[in-house]
């Protein structure tokens, strides 16, 4: 397993301070799907709970989680649907030659006469992006303040 | 009794496991993790580990040794081992007092 790589998920100032000796840490490591998965988790932990003093001191700190948040779910949503489009398409559906037209900004019409704009669709990912970010920077605030006494 | 500024939500328990071992002595991640793993009966994630040892830093409990090493060790600083103490004397406290209503029982 390339560790290397796994590391790139957390965020740069986490990896300038902590990256050579978390690499030198799990080059020892026996390379588990379990230990990757713990991984996976303390990156997204990072990015949603910044552990650096330095980032402690940084401006607009909640508005910078709440863009965070946001640009995550909208990565997110489009990873996503990009993968059940292609599969769709790939499947011989209509609807998924519908949904990679969208994708591509373009209006699309099926044969049956259907149509769908594509600013619906980033109309939708963006509704969703900003309630998820809303969401999980209350509760990161709530959570942070419990922690805090 | 709660230390100020010790709550370190789900990371509570791995930070008491890293300070505790720290208190026997300055070590490196993957040492923190054998000697965990030896004394607690339980092995933490690289990403749990370091997720904690980050939070143990930025609250000043533990600090980084100067080192050569790629595996940076790390030990207790005066507020860490004050922290540790109190979190121990409150388990020992409360080992008492449940051991001796078993005991009354």
């Amino acid at each position: 397993m390339k560790w290397s790589r796994l590391l790139w998920l957390y965020p740069s100032e986490w990896r300038q301070r902590y990256g050579a000796e978390f690499l030198a840490m799990v080059e020892e490591t026996p390379a588990t799907p379990r230990a990757a998965l713990d991984v996976v988790r303390g990156a997204a932990d990072a990015h949603l709970r910044p552990q650096l003093p330095a980032e402690g001191g940084k401006r607009f700190p909640v508005a910078r989680a709440w863009l965070r948040n946001a640009a995550v779910a909208f990565a997110v949503q489009m990873s996503l649907f990009w993968v059940w489009s292609f599969a769709a398409l790939l499947a011989g559906w209509s609807l998924g030659r519908l949904a990679v037209g969208n994708l591509v900004l373009v209006e699309t019409r099926v044969e049956r006469g259907v149509s769908a704009s594509s600013e619906a669709n980033l109309v939708v990912f963006v509704a969703v992006a900003v309630l998820a970010a809303t969401g999980g920077t209350i509760a990161c605030e709530r959570r942070g303040r419990r922690a805090a006494g | 009794m709660k230390s100020e500024g010790f709550d370190l939500g789900r990371f509570s328990e791995p930070a008491m496991l890293i300070l505790v071992s720290l208190a026997g002595g300055e070590k490196h991640g993957y040492a923190m993790m054998e000697d965990i793993e030896a004394f607690g009966g339980t092995r933490l994630g690289p990403g749990t580990l370091y997720g904690a040892l980050a939070r143990l830093e930025k609250q000043g409990l533990i600090e980084p040794v100067p080192s050569d090493d790629r595996r940076r060790p790390y030990r207790l600083t005066g507020a860490g081992s004050t922290a540790l103490r109190e979190q121990l004397s409150g388990l020992r406290a409360f080992a008492a007092t449940g051991l001796g209503r078993l005991v009354a029982a």
